[in-house]
């Protein structure tokens, strides 16, 4: 046994760990002391996240931020803001100044949130501007496998021998994976029982123990009981095969039409950020999602990692504004 | 005889230098939360979790469970000096351990606390080392009918927690479940009670109900009595701070009753923690011979629910660790940091990463040991701490409990909550309405609405799940039980002592 | 102004919570019922606040014969802790962690006199500077020390 190198790299990561931790902290400080400058950026850039540390969304955009520091020269420091309706990560963008060095994570949820709540502070598409988009992610349609629901058609098939037998399980309603069962619900016409859960987790063990048939989630959400053979993955609802399911039929290839739930995360920033700035930063963005590294780290979570045009951004904001508002209208989910 | 050579691997990888360093590292840090209100283990964890990601898997696992289960034992610090409530738990550790550091017993009753946590998790490691797989399989199979009962039977034991009156404890556990309710409602997404406030669609913070009704109301309390009891700091001494033999009697089966309520119940994903230790302090209450002391600094009373606390934080690891299925908020932001890591808990890492599964067991108990070290010579430090005059004390405790409810969402409107939890709690006090089994009914409001709704749902409208259900049934009927014998029996006791024990208010 | 042994306190405040109750019936019967295999989100508020009514009402009753010694009530240090927590939480965006912190300390001072200024200045201080130290500094809350 040799401590040598083990003690050195205790020394670095302790040394990684320590001067993260101090720009971390010292960012507060330095937000007072910023000036306009020739060059962007000038000072390490906030990325507010709207919601807890730890999911998939929060993730991917940490692991991205790695890169984008690097190739910026500056860190960027991610800071969580959970709260309904992405409200107050919005604030703190709002209280910013539109430099370039303040930017905002959103999501699929945000199209949802805007129609969620009728009254919500903020209004994503004309008060932000978009950069590029960061991660891609699908959800997957799973079944227990002690069932004999093994594919898509074994599902539709059941529901029609004995209507309203089908119970589908998924996080709160109005999240993305409850609207994907609406969804997949309504394009099916099947008859089903739509039953929400307080956790992913929550779901998944109500999935193993028999109470559920299906369950919407993603594919990290499952991946230890998918690994672990306790949950089946019959169908993803993307319209392209999940890298980390290879095997595993998309909805349409399945024979369900008109189905498509791609989620995705991405950096905004304030609007009337100057275009030189927006263009830099969307560059980080893309050089960013095509590393290797960074491409792999994504597939192992079962995400694409792949940027957009601002300009791209914007139209799928709107696209998949609309399409979740008819939705939840359909669907009769209370709005707040 | 494998387990065993497997938990020698285990200890092999956790008595390294590195192992070591992080897990002192988790668990200082974790004490130290611990004491503070408001920043709780899970800010703590989320916060440290980016850190980890240069870590080794193992060591950065080793570092969040270290603060984790530290948080537990710097909360019952806390409680028991200033009645300060960090999480719904520690709040049972508020009902006889600050009475017993008014009692000038602060000391003891940390001593004591910090043995009975040690106890608790060493329990509850054993038990994990020994029988994961059939715990886990044991506590994925509540259904939600079964949720429900067992979330019953807690609510109606918590009403008998307190001196007064059943049906005022009962009255404060419909109250907690009402408050409960104010927020976005989980299964339809509707918002209720929450007049348009935005602040309010999340729900009541808890930080704000516990301090406002505990911490803020007793500073109130105390400042109209005009006087508060200030422990002379040439007191403190070290056989003022050691347990009589006595107290240690009375310890013993208390501790190991919570460490066997704590190790099974805890182990329940979701409510795991907050019920048992509701349900060990109602146990020793109704075993006792003298439940009358229970409220004024009885040993029991902080013996079995800290016991208890510490083993269902280390049972919450069971399903977490073999099946993947995180019992909490903690639990699954600890989930995400191994996923991060490549690791994906469930059967098949017992098979998979058996150093790495084993590393982290053993870890739990070095890091138990750690605190132990640690919190016994900071007794006297925490003890002279209430040396300190009052008219420093309590503007400085406004100032943490302030700045600690509003660290948790960055929320002014969470600060006013807890001055109006505060006033609340003043009458509540004053006139005999308990405040903690109001607090259980808060945190179990929504999920006993939620299993509920869901049991019905599954059942198809069907009420005969309840009873049909067997796990479901037993809890029941024992909740029938605990009501039918507790009211008269509640009702002789606290009748016979109320007009002696109250004369001291 | 101190309550005399009478039971009319507890009284009230079981009554304060009847009505407590009783708002949460109202306002949760304009929720959505639903039936029981599918509830709305008015079903259980309207069980609970009528399990609140019951027992509210019944814990009035319990306690009116009450007659026990209780803690006097004083307005002062109420108002004074009260105003101080207000204080803080009005402050503390706007003029920053410092300014917030001595009107916390000055105002609930003033809750227990004598006043005493030279420590309400150094208490402040050390609060502050701890303040920045755990809070700002250590956890990297989003709170200025003088204000944005």
């Amino acid at each position: 046994m040799s401590y040598k190198p083990k003690m050195a790299r205790l020394m670095r990561r302790l040394l990684i760990g320590t001067t993260l931790a101090a720009t971390a902290i010292s960012l507060p400080l330095m937000t007072s002391t910023v000036m306009a400058q020739e060059d962007f950026p000038t000072r390490p850039i906030r990325v507010i996240v709207p919601f807890g540390p730890g999911g998939l969304a929060d993730v991917t955009v940490r692991l991205a931020g790695e890169k984008m520091s690097e190739i910026l020269g500056q860190q960027i420091v991610v800071e969580n803001h959970p709260g309904a309706g992405g409200v107050a990560a919005a604030e703190q963008l709002l209280r910013s100044e539109p430099d370039g060095h303040t930017l905002i994570v959103m999501s699929n949820g945000t199209t949802i949130a805007t129609s969620l709540f009728t009254e919500l502070s903020y209004d994503p598409q004309s008060q932000f501007t978009p950069i590029s988009t960061v991660a891609w992610f699908d959800l997957v349609l799973f079944s227990n496998p002690d069932t004999d629901i093994d594919s898509v058609e074994a599902l539709l098939a059941k529901a029609e021998a004995d209507p309203g037998s089908i119970n589908i399980g998924t996080v709160n309603p109005g999240s993305s994976q409850n609207l994907a069962a609406e969804l997949f619900r309504s394009v099916t016409n099947m008859e089903a029982n739509i039953i929400p859960y307080r956790t992913s987790p929550d779901v998944m063990a109500a999935l193993i123990r028999g109470d559920l048939d299906i369950a919407v989630e993603s594919y990290t959400a499952f991946a230890s009981a998918i690994e672990g053979g306790q949950v089946r993955a019959i169908a993803v609802t993307g319209l392209d095969r999940n890298p980390a399911l290879p095997q595993v039929p998309t909805a349409a290839e399945a024979g369900v039409e008109n189905y498509d739930v791609t989620g995705w995360n991405a950096l905004y920033a304030l609007d009337g950020t100057p275009d030189a700035i927006i263009d830099a930063l969307h560059e980080a963005v893309a050089t960013a999602t095509e590393m290797p590294e960074i491409v792999q780290k994504f597939a192992d979570l079962g995400t694409i990692a792949r940027s957009t045009t601002p300009e791209e951004m914007a139209d799928r904001f709107e696209v998949d504004r609309q399409k979740w508002a008819e939705v939840i209208d359909s669907a009769g989910i209370e709005t707040q | 005889m494998e387990t065993l050579a497997n938990l020698g691997l285990g200890f092999q990888a956790a008595l390294t230098w590195e192992s070591l360093l992080f897990c002192l590292l988790g668990v200082s840090l974790g004490t130290f939360v611990g004491v503070l209100p408001g920043i709780g283990a899970l800010a703590t964890i989320s916060m440290c979790l980016p850190l980890t990601f240069y870590l080794d898997p193992m060591h950065g696992m080793i570092m969040l469970a270290g603060i984790f289960y530290g948080a537990q034992y710097g909360s019952s610090t806390a409680s028991i000096l200033l009645n300060l409530p960090g999480s719904p738990t520690a709040a049972v550790t508020c009902l006889d351990g600050y009475p017993m550091a008014q009692q000038g017993r602060a000391g003891v009753a940390l001593f004591i606390t910090t043995i009975a946590s040690f106890l608790g998790g060493s329990f509850a490691i054993i038990l994990l080392v020994g029988f994961s797989p059939v715990l886990a399989d044991f506590a994925i199979s509540f259904s939600s009918a079964d949720y429900f009962s067992i979330m019953i039977l807690a609510l109606c034991a918590a009403s008998t927690l307190s001196t007064g009156s059943v049906i005022k404890g009962l009255l404060m556990v419909a109250v907690g479940l009402l408050l409960g309710l104010v927020g976005t409602d989980i299964s339809s997404g509707a918002a209720r009670f929450t007049s348009g406030n935005i602040d309010l669609s999340n729900g009541i913070s808890l930080v704000a109900l516990a301090m406002g009704l505990f911490g803020v109301s007793e500073i109130f309390a105390n400042l109209c009595r005009g006087e508060y009891a200030t422990v002379d700091a040439r007191a403190i001494t070290l056989r003022s701070m050691l347990p009589t033999r006595e107290d240690m009697r009375r310890f013993w089966p208390a501790a190991w009753r919570g460490s066997v309520v704590g190790s099974i119940v805890g182990m329940l994903p979701g409510t795991g923690p907050t019920i048992a230790t509701f349900m060990s302090y109602s146990v020793e209450k109704r075993i006792s011979r003298t439940p009358e002391i229970f409220g004024r600094g009885a040993i029991e009373g902080i013996s079995a629910p800290e016991a208890s606390n510490n083993a269902s934080v280390q049972a919450a690891f069971i399903p977490t660790l073999t099946l993947g299925i995180p019992g909490d908020a903690i639990m699954a932001v600890m989930l995400g940091g191994m996923l991060i890591h490549g690791i994906t808990p469930g059967p098949q890492l017992l098979t998979d990463e058996p150093t790495l599964f084993w590393g982290i067991v053993a870890s739990f108990w070095i890091g138990n040991i750690f605190l132990l070290v640690l919190n016994i010579p900071m007794i006297g430090v925490w003890v002279r701490l209430l040396s300190i005059p009052y008219h420093l004390l309590y503007p400085a405790m406004l100032f943490f409990i302030c700045i600690g409810v509003y660290s948790v969402s960055y929320s002014t409107f969470d600060v006013l909550l807890t001055l109006v939890f505060g006033l609340a709690g003043l009458f509540m006090n004053r006139f005999g309405f308990p405040a903690a089994p109001l607090l259980l009914g808060f945190v179990l409001g929504p999920l006993l609405e939620e299993h509920f709704r869901r049991a019905l749902v599954l059942s198809r409208g069907d009420l005969a799940v309840f009873l049909e259900r067997p796990i479901s049934l037993i809890f029941l009927a024992m909740t029938a039980l605990v009501l039918a014998g507790s009211i008269p029996l509640v009702r002789a006791a606290t009748g016979r002592v109320a007009g002696l024990v109250r004369k001291r208010g | 102004m101190a309550f005399s042994k009478s039971s009319w306190g507890s009284v009230g405040v079981s009554l304060a919570i009847a009505t407590l109750g009783l708002y949460a019936v109202v306002v949760g019967s304009g929720y959505r019922m639903g039936e029981l295999t599918r509830m709305g989100p008015g079903f259980f508020p309207v069980i609970i606040g009528t399990a609140v009514i019951v027992l509210a009402l019944a814990a009035a009753f319990e306690s009116r014969g009450e007659n026990e010694e209780r803690m006097a009530l004083r307005l002062a240090p109420i108002v004074w802790v009260g105003t101080a927590i207000l204080a803080w939480l009005l402050l503390v965006q706007s003029l920053g962690l410092v300014v917030a912190t001595f009107a916390l300390v000055g105002l609930s001072a003033l809750a227990k006199p004598p006043i005493r200024p030279v420590s309400i200045l150094v208490l402040g201080g050390a609060l502050s500077l701890s303040g920045y130290l755990v809070f700002i500094w250590g956890l990297g809350m989003p709170l200025t020390l003088w204000g944005r």
